[in-house]
Formats: structure tokens, sequence, C-alpha cells
């Protein structure tokens, strides 16, 4: 049987979500998606600033068979966030929505209390709701509860690159948790995508790392055999670690004997 | 007539004056416009008739994560 993630109705055979902030060139999004297998991948709504230069429609840049995640980002209210959601649907981008409430501007950190509201408003509306929490298995029982498709525990930071700082309570999310859990932010390294794959996540969501890389394509394709390898590893049930030595040759017929 | 660029300075459509507003002319595709705080699909922006005193909010989708 295929090894496929499941969001509300969708299946999808990556577990690598990817973004479309911070790319040099909104070029590189198209080759980054083929050499990643990425399937589902994040776009922000902004208000178009008329004294600036026109930018390019992101949207052109991203191939049809792939899902787009439209995130509420600027949100600071459940209310802000549900109606951004609303408008990205009624524009045609479908129903997925990654909730961001974020009230913290230092350390971007999720306000796990609007971001609830908003999932139980959004999942009513029918949207397939995919929150960015802060990681805590109380947030993701209530979300189960709300009707959300995922719980999405952020590693560390956005943007910071630090890798899974939240690693206990993440495991503990992956252990309680009865939706898909997606570590979002953070991640900035294929190993680490690997190293919450083998805890156990159902899938990452990687942004930054990958497209602040030198070379975005190429990085999506690491993190893309990452998360592959970590998936395999994890449903391999690997065995846990001791303080000692463990002989891997006989201990008995030494030649000596 | 004057209209209302949501959180712009009021900018005058050019109907009726002397000097038209200085349009960045973004990518029409990419456009989705709020006309009074209720979002007006692209296949209905020819027959969409703005009056005096409408808000319009010009929104796209941009990179995020």
């Amino acid at each position: 049987m295929a090894d496929t993630l499941t969001l509300g109705h969708r299946n999808f055979t990556s577990r690598l979500l990817t973004g479309t902030g911070k790319f040099a060139s909104n070029e590189q999004i198209r080759p980054m998606l083929s050499a990643s297998g990425s399937e589902i991948i994040t776009v922000a709504l902004r208000r178009v600033d008329l004294q600036a230069s026109p930018q390019d429609n992101i949207l052109t840049h991203i191939p049809d068979h792939v899902t787009l995640l439209p995130n509420t980002s600027g949100a600071r209210t459940a209310e802000e966030a549900v109606r951004i959601a609303c408008i990205a649907r009624e524009a045609g981008c479908g129903d997925f929505i990654k909730i961001e409430v974020i009230t913290d501007m230092q350390y971007l950190l999720p306000d796990n209390h609007e971001t609830l509201k908003a999932a139980e408003i959004l999942a009513k509306e029918d949207f397939i709701v995919l929150p960015y929490v802060m990681p805590d298995i109380t947030i993701s029982r209530q979300l189960y509860d709300a009707g959300a498709a995922a719980v999405m525990p952020l590693g560390s930071p956005i943007g910071s690159n630090r890798g899974l700082e939240m690693k206990p309570m993440i495991q503990r999310i992956i252990d309680t948790s009865r939706l898909p859990v997606i570590v979002d932010a953070g991640i900035g390294r294929p190993s680490q995508a690997a190293e919450a794959m083998e805890m156990g996540a159902d899938a990452v969501l990687i942004n930054t790392a990958i497209a602040t890389a030198q070379d975005p394509v190429q990085a999506g394709k690491a993190f893309s055999l990452a998360v592959t390898a970590g998936r395999m590893a994890y449903q391999a049930g690997m065995a846990g670690s001791s303080r000692r030595a463990r002989a891997s040759s006989p201990l008995t017929g030494f030649l000596q004997e | 007539m004057k209209i209302r660029f949501k959180r712009r300075r009021d900018a005058n459509p050019g109907i009726g004056s002397s000097r038209p507003v200085e349009s960045p002319k973004p990518d029409p595709s990419s456009l989705v416009i709020e006309h009074n705080h209720t979002l007006v699909r692209q296949t209905s922006w020819a027959e969409t008739l703005l009056q005096d005193g409408d808000t319009i909010e010009l929104l796209s989708f941009v990179g995020g994560g």
C-alpha cells in the first residue's frame, strides 16, 4: 500500500511541503518543486503597493498539480485570519489554508488561542485547516476537536534555521496526536528534517532553508531525500541507543581461544 | 469621482481630472480586488460599476512561507 500523507480529502505522495517566500528569483520556484517533488506550497496575500514597482504573479510559477496553501500571515487575530482565508478561497486558491496568527514580532511565535478560534470557524466553513502552532499537546487535541486537518508545531522560530529546538514537545505531540503532525518553521538543514521524520512526524514544511540556499533547486532535492530517508527510518523501527558498546561481531570462537 | 484605495491616500482615478493617476500597472491576472469589502471575481470586473465614495482594495498573492 502506498505511503501517503492524507490531509482532509486529499492524499499526497510527498511529505515535504515548501514555501514561496524569500527566493532570489521566482523563476527558481518551478525547478525547485520539480527537484523536490513537493506537492504543496505556501503563498501569502498582501495589499498591492501602488508606489512600488510591480511584482510578477507568483501563482504563474506554481504548476497546476501542486496544491496551493495560502497562509494567513499578517493576521493578529482570528477574525483577520478568517478574512484572509475567505479571500484566498474566493480568489480561486482552493480549500487549503495555513492558519498563522502572530502577535509576537520578535520571535514570530504563533498565538495558539487566536489560532484555535480561527481553526474552529474555518473548519466549519469546510476549509482544510493546517494551523501553525506552538508545540503543545492540549492545542493539538483542541485542534482535532475543532476539525483541523493537521497540526503544525514549530521546530524553532520562523527563518531561524535552528532546527528542532522544540524536540521534546514535538515528540509528545507525535505520540498523542490523532492529527497528522507537520513540523513547520525553523528547520534549517536536511539532517534536521530527517530527524523530525525519524521521530514520526508525518511531514515537514521548509521555506527559508530551501529558498535562501545558494542553489535552491539542489537544496530542494536534498530535503526531499532527507524526508524520504527519515520516513523510511521511522517505518523501519530503528533500535534504541545504549551508553555502552554492544558488539556486532560474535563474542565467542575467537582464534586465540 | 473619488475612489478610496484602502490605506492609501485617496486617489482620483483620472475621471474628469487633468492628471491621470500614476498607476504602476501590476499584472492584472495577479490582482485580487475587494470592492466595498466584497471580493470581485476577475470575470466580473468589467461589469462592476464604481460609485462615488467606494472603497477598493487591491491585493495579490506573493511569496510567503
